[in-house]
């Protein structure tokens, strides 16, 4: 488990980070919502030791971050919103190779890793593929294959969704969850909610702080907490609430294929 | 403007702009007909505005300030501070918080207002956007909805791209490419009637349109976009238990 403990991060007397303590357990899908500039890409940097907090600890397996040895920061992985900016070879198996090379491994577990990472984001098939051949919603599961050839225990998901279209976004949030079955434990960024029904916990930040923390069925009826964390309640949950009103009710977690289900139950009054 | 990855959305969006010129065909901005941008006068391409999908790529002042002001100086305008203070207040970011920061500084979503801040500011008369609201969170989508809105109603032209159908479903026209061609170019009610075609070219149709395709199977139900007509019509036109 990754245990952030009343963390702050203060830049020039602005507090950018502020008191902040959030759980990411294993296996789980955590996910991190709130408005631009509130705080969420900072937090991520600190869990992942790339900037140190001003005050406060980061505990990741029961050992303090702060002054860990190097190996330590191999056990968190982050993928970055921009799928152009993190892939470093350019063909795909040699991507995902360039990690475990760096820590000196054999050939053969190069190799072990090289084929487990690729297999378990779909990407196999594609090894020999010319990276500029990808498209967005591959570059980032090569972005996260990339990830898992150093043998993670959790991967921090900064919007990894935001620039992608509709079947890239799918794309990579199936592969999130793929992992959290693996027992990966995933904190995921998002400013859409339908991508978070599912997950185990939802905080939310606000100025640095976290405003909310519980279920994600708990966030979507405080308005207040919507409001702070400035989302949109899904269309797929408006019209889920109005049909439960109407005593049709979607199962939980709502997805666009449960509501359209229910519909398709109902009868109009002029039937053709 | 929808459509999948690499269907040429930006390649045709900066050929509209005048930023690219294309192989074959001309363009024609109010009576200027192209093919090479440097055959539109001056005077027509400062009426172009253009954002950029990657606001990280166009930064290069060292504060917000110069970042926006930048057009207003090249292009020799009056009040720099005035236009500068509007285009930020525009586009939610605080004139006294943001003006002296570096545009680097900025979370992603901030930058991108940044982005849009700095073309908005000389009040283009075309405004083309790569995907504007991509990043921004929901309430600052929502106020960039109403700002576009009431700049479309000065009698402004803008052409934005976007992955999300129900954001395109709220223009007066749909262009969807699919591999480098206008599959559709319509008013968004016919266009988004097209719902499995949608599907197939990987695009996900607004939800009240594939409710609206799904109960149109069944019997009597008027075609909507948008979820509050919607749930009105699903009130009106459906049995309830």
């Amino acid at each position: 488990m990754i245990e952030v403990r009343d963390v702050s991060l203060v830049i020039q007397d602005r507090a950018i980070v502020d008191g902040v303590s959030i759980d990411v357990p294993e296996g789980q899908f955590t996910a991190l919502v709130g408005g631009n500039g509130a705080g969420k890409t900072t937090l991520i940097r600190l869990i992942k030791g790339i900037v140190v907090p001003s005050a406060g600890q980061i505990v990741v397996d029961g050992t303090s971050s702060l002054g860990a040895p190097r190996d330590f920061a191999l056990r968190i992985g982050v993928v970055f919103q921009n799928p152009e900016t993190q892939i470093v070879a350019s063909v795909v198996d040699e991507d995902v190779a360039f990690g475990p090379e760096n820590l000196g491994l054999p050939t053969a577990e190069i190799a072990r890793r090289v084929e487990r990472s690729l297999k378990l984001v779909g990407l196999w098939d594609l090894r020999h593929r010319p990276v500029h051949a990808l498209s967005g919603g591959q570059k980032q599961r090569l972005a996260i294959a990339g990830i898992l050839g150093l043998h993670p225990k959790y991967i921090l998901f900064d919007e990894a969704t935001a620039l992608l279209d509709p079947a890239g976004k799918r794309e990579v949030l199936d592969t999130a969850l793929t992992l959290v079955r693996e027992g990966i434990g995933v904190l995921w960024v998002t400013h859409d909610l339908r991508e978070v029904f599912g997950a185990h916990k939802l905080y939310a930040m606000m100025n640095g702080r976290v405003v909310f923390q519980g279920s994600p069925a708990e966030f979507l009826s405080s308005s207040s907490s919507l409001k702070a964390a400035r989302v949109l309640v899904p269309d797929e949950a408006r019209l889920a609430q109005f049909l439960e009103n109407k005593g049709v009710a979607v199962e939980w977690p709502i997805t666009r294929q449960r509501v359209l289900e229910r519909i398709k139950s109902l009868s109009l009054k002029t039937s053709s | 403007m929808v459509g999948h990855t690499g269907s040429g959305k930006t390649t045709l969006a900066q050929v509209m702009a005048a930023l690219l010129p294309p192989t074959g065909g001309k363009v024609r901005l109010w009576d200027s007909e192209w093919t090479y941008p440097r055959e539109l006068p001056l005077e027509l391409r400062r009426r172009i505005g253009f954002v950029f999908q990657f606001p990280e790529h166009q930064f290069f002042a060292e504060t917000v300030f110069d970042e926006v002001a930048y057009a207003v100086r090249n292009f020799g305008l009056d009040n720099v501070e005035g236009r500068v203070r509007a285009a930020l207040e525009t586009v939610g970011l605080p004139f006294m918080q943001f003006k002296d920061r570096s545009p680097f500084s900025l979370s992603g979503g901030e930058k991108r207002k940044v982005a849009l801040a700095s073309v908005i500011v000389f009040d283009p008369d075309v405004l083309v956007l790569d995907e504007p609201s991509a990043g921004l969170d929901g309430e600052s989508k929502v106020e960039f909805w109403n700002w576009l809105w009431r700049y479309r109603a000065r009698g402004k032209t803008v052409v934005f791209i976007t992955h999300w159908l129900e954001e395109a479903a709220r223009s007066d026209k749909v262009i969807v490419l699919s591999a480098g061609h206008v599959l559709f170019y319509d008013d968004p009610v016919k266009v988004f009637s097209h719902a499995s075609t949608m599907k197939r070219i990987g695009l996900e149709p607004p939800l009240a349109a594939e409710v609206v395709y799904e109960l149109q199977k069944k019997g009597t139900f008027p075609w909507v976009l948008d979820l509050d007509k919607l749930l009105e019509a699903l009130e009106e036109y459906a049995l309830w238990p």
